[in-house]
């Protein structure tokens, strides 16, 4: 036991973690907005449910619905797993109160003993928060994010016991306060996902940051979204992912262009 | 001995007060809550200079570059043609912001690269004038007030550094219970702060006010000034 590999559903990464995370670890993988963080989470329940694993999934920011969307749309029809119960969908908004329920206050005990509850109900061998961060960042909590962190993990790890796979919004390079990366101490892996503009275009990155028990290179993996397979990572020496474009942030009007 | 340079503001009425018009190249804070006139206020500023061939920059975040020109028209200023002899540039922030996730919970705007890529364009057409409408966008976070404050300090630090425009900035207001803080842009960071609102007289007719609550190195008393909206001209402040 305590060694025991679980594939991370993404093939590349699985031989660079030396067959995956260890089960009943913490990892997290941080990026920005857009960079395929609840992709790789999707693909990893993927992975789970296909080996008869069953899996908790908490999400904020966006609904169950789209979340299952989301995964329908890279090709994995998750709703028959939920009806036959392995796996369950959880709504974490209400307790934030950002679609118009109640401000409550972030106890972890009872986020865990709530959470235990779930697991322990449906067997699950896995539980997914996307993303952490609001948990141990509420707005107006007392403590310090870093005891509400670390205390979150560790009754996660103890009373819960399951892998865990958390999510975290990374600020862009040269704006970021330290609070924001205090969970990545906590966890036995750190993912840090980006979107990058190179001379060819935009490139999707992986970079394994932290993974403990494996001595990783800090390299930049770059991979690709592809259907039915989510994240793909470039074999090494491949030439750079095909080019997309950014939104700018002020787009410059042209009364002469046709207006959409 | 030093002399602050101004600006007019092209509100009839309004540079007297002001020793002439607001101080060049600072940052001016005009809040109301919607239907008060900040956008007149700050289309007015553009027209103003553009009769005086100074080229001006109007930031759109809610609003669709159309609606501006088309509200620009409605009060008699023809800023289309303006636009296409790119004496005036109509930058829309509003796909930007709004494909930032999170619906403003997570939000994070790189203000670096907001004031990079604005002052880009500033040296491009040759800008003396610039409006964010509304600015608040750029520097509300879900975080702390603490935040907040750190982010519109260095975005008014920004901008002032980075380009010689003199700018207006709008922001929405709430009444006053001293809570305004909590919509983004604290007062005491900007050159300037005028606020907009609607007022009931005491003859029982609604009217509309402007207050100048703020204006470096500007000798202002702080009254409340009544003005109207008027076709061609924009905001006429009435001789008090």
């Amino acid at each position: 036991m305590g060694n025991e590999r679980i594939s991370t559903g993404i093939g590349g990464l699985d031989a660079l973690l030396h067959g995956g995370f260890n089960r009943g670890r913490t990892y997290l993988f941080a990026g920005e907005a857009g960079t395929g963080k609840t992709i790789a989470c999707l693909q990893f329940v993927a992975i789970c449910l296909k080996q008869g694993d069953k899996a908790v999934y908490v999400t904020v920011d966006e609904r169950p619905s789209e979340i299952l969307d989301s995964a329908a749309a890279l090709g994995w029809n998750l709703q028959p797993h939920i009806q036959e119960k392995q796996l369950i969908v959880l709504d974490a908004a209400p307790y934030f109160g950002t679609r118009g329920g109640g401000e409550k206050g972030i106890d972890p005990q009872k986020i865990v003993a709530d959470l235990g509850n779930y697991v322990r109900r449906l067997g699950a061998t896995q539980l997914i928060i996307d993303p952490i961060t609001p948990f141990i960042l509420p707005p107006d909590s007392g403590s310090p994010p870093q005891d509400q962190a670390r205390s979150l993990i560790q009754l996660l790890q103890t009373q819960i016991g399951v892998t865990n796979l958390f999510t975290a919004q990374r600020c862009p390079d040269g704006a970021v306060s330290p609070e924001v990366r205090i969970e990545e101490h906590l966890a036995a892996g750190v993912f840090i996902f980006k979107l990058s503009e190179s001379a060819a275009g935009c490139e999707r990155t992986v970079t394994v940051k932290k993974m403990r028990g494996v001595a990783v290179a800090p390299i930049k993996h770059r991979f690709t979204l592809q259907h039915d397979q989510g994240i793909v990572i470039d074999p090494p020496g491949s030439a750079p992912a095909e080019s997309c474009q950014p939104t700018p942030m002020f787009e410059y009007f042209d009364p002469a262009k046709p207006q959409n | 001995m030093l002399q602050t340079e101004r600006v007019s503001s092209g509100i009839k009425g309004l540079d007297p007060l002001i020793e002439g018009g607001f101080p060049k190249g600072r940052s001016i804070l005009v809040t109301g809550e919607p239907g008060t006139g900040k956008t007149i206020f700050a289309l007015q500023f553009l027209a103003d200079g553009l009769t005086h061939g100074e080229k001006g920059i109007f930031v759109t975040a809610d609003e669709g570059p159309l609606d501006v020109l088309e509200q620009a028209a409605s009060l008699g200023w023809d800023f289309e043609r303006h636009v296409e002899n790119k004496e005036l540039a109509i930058l829309n922030a509003g796909t930007y912001l709004s494909s930032l996730p999170g619906a403003g919970r997570e939000r994070q705007i790189d203000l670096q690269k907001a004031v990079s890529d604005l002052a880009a364009f500033v040296n491009q057409i040759g800008a003396q004038r610039l409006v964010l409408d509304p600015a608040g966008p750029f520097v509300l976070l879900r975080d702390s007030a603490a935040r907040i404050q750190d982010q519109t300090r260095l975005f008014i630090k920004l901008l002032r550094s980075s380009m010689a425009t003199t700018n207006i900035l709008t922001s929405y207001a709430v009444p006053r219970t001293g809570e305004r803080s909590m919509h983004g842009i604290e007062e005491y960071m900007v050159a300037g702060a005028i606020v907009l609102e609607m007022i009931w007289r005491n003859d029982g007719h609604l009217a509309r006010s402007m207050i100048v609550e703020k204006m470096r190195c500007t000798n202002v008393k702080p009254t409340q000034l009544e003005f109207d909206i008027v076709e061609h001209e924009g905001l006429v402040v009435q001789p008090g």
